[in-house]
């Protein structure tokens, strides 16, 4: 297994972090960790970026990982005040007890 | 040498990023997930990205985090609350949406081992790659103007928090 590391590995690696956010989403039912789930998405996807910039010799990648991360900041902010909003009325965080809008 | 690096590192990302979504208990959690940022930056120094390193240090594991474990903290979950629901069959179809993306990247997995050729193809790259001088460059020149965009999505988000946070969207008596 010894080597030398290439692109490959690293795509591989945020494949598997991306693959373990998108489980997170999908099969949690806590609202907090479902949004941590989605940091762990958006960091695959940097991680992506930030290797095939590295495998191109050119910095443009990093500045859409920059980007991600301002973006990221942002959904949190957004998402933890949903969250706070939610919980002061149902007094829960589970996603399946939100049926407010169901018909 | 590198390899050991990258193997350690990777390793922590993926056990922490799998016990993020195992822990029942949010706070534990969200320390998981801290452990895998950090992680994560080490694979992108190993990358000699050294800015963006510095950055996911700052940004994710300082500011996101600390949002993250205020926000656990203030809505102070007790025991009955952090139930899960059980095992229902939209659960099992999601694990079975999970397995099919990894069907469909089924590509991507037969790589494993292979290392898809040197990093740098043509051209090395030069000692200053991934600072911060040739990066803010880039992003005062070439992307100056999604940047300032980035600082209008910035200020809507943290209005909108406030909004969304303070308001009450149903009367009490419903």
């Amino acid at each position: 297994m010894m080597g030398e590391i290439g692109l490959y590995h690293y795509i591989f690696l945020s494949f598997i972090i991306f693959s373990i956010g998108m489980f997170g989403v999908l099969v949690r039912r806590n609202a907090i960790v479902m949004l941590m789930s989605l940091e762990l998405m958006l960091n695959g996807a940097n991680l992506a970026f930030v290797a095939y910039s590295r495998f191109r010799g050119d910095e443009a990648g990093h500045i859409m990982a920059f980007f991600v991360m301002a973006l990221a900041a942002a959904e949190a902010a957004v998402g933890l005040a949903l969250v706070i909003a939610v919980f002061k009325h149902l007094k829960t965080l589970r996603v399946d007890r939100m049926t407010t809008l169901k018909g | 040498m590198d390899f050991i690096v990258f193997a350690v590192l990777s390793a922590a990302a993926i056990v922490a990023g799998l016990a993020t979504i195992a822990w029942k208990n949010p706070i534990r959690s969200a320390l998981s997930l801290i452990i895998c940022l950090f992680a994560l930056a080490g694979v992108y120094v190993t990358l000699y990205a050294h800015f963006i390193a510095a950055m996911q240090v700052l940004v994710y594991a300082g500011a996101i985090m600390v949002l993250f474990v205020f926000v656990i903290m203030l809505l102070n979950l007790q025991e009955g609350k952090l139930a899960e629901a059980k095992v229902t069959i939209v659960s099992v179809l999601s694990g079975v949406v999970v397995l099919l993306l990894v069907g469909k990247f089924y590509r991507v997995l037969s790589t494993f081992g292979s290392n898809g050729g040197p990093m740098v193809p043509g051209k090395g790259i030069g000692p200053e790659f991934g600072t911060v001088s040739p990066i803010g460059e880039m992003l005062f020149k070439q992307f100056l103007l999604p940047f300032e965009l980035v600082s209008v999505l910035l200020l809507i988000a943290v209005v909108g928090a406030v909004v969304i946070a303070r308001r009450r969207f149903w009367r009490e008596g419903e």
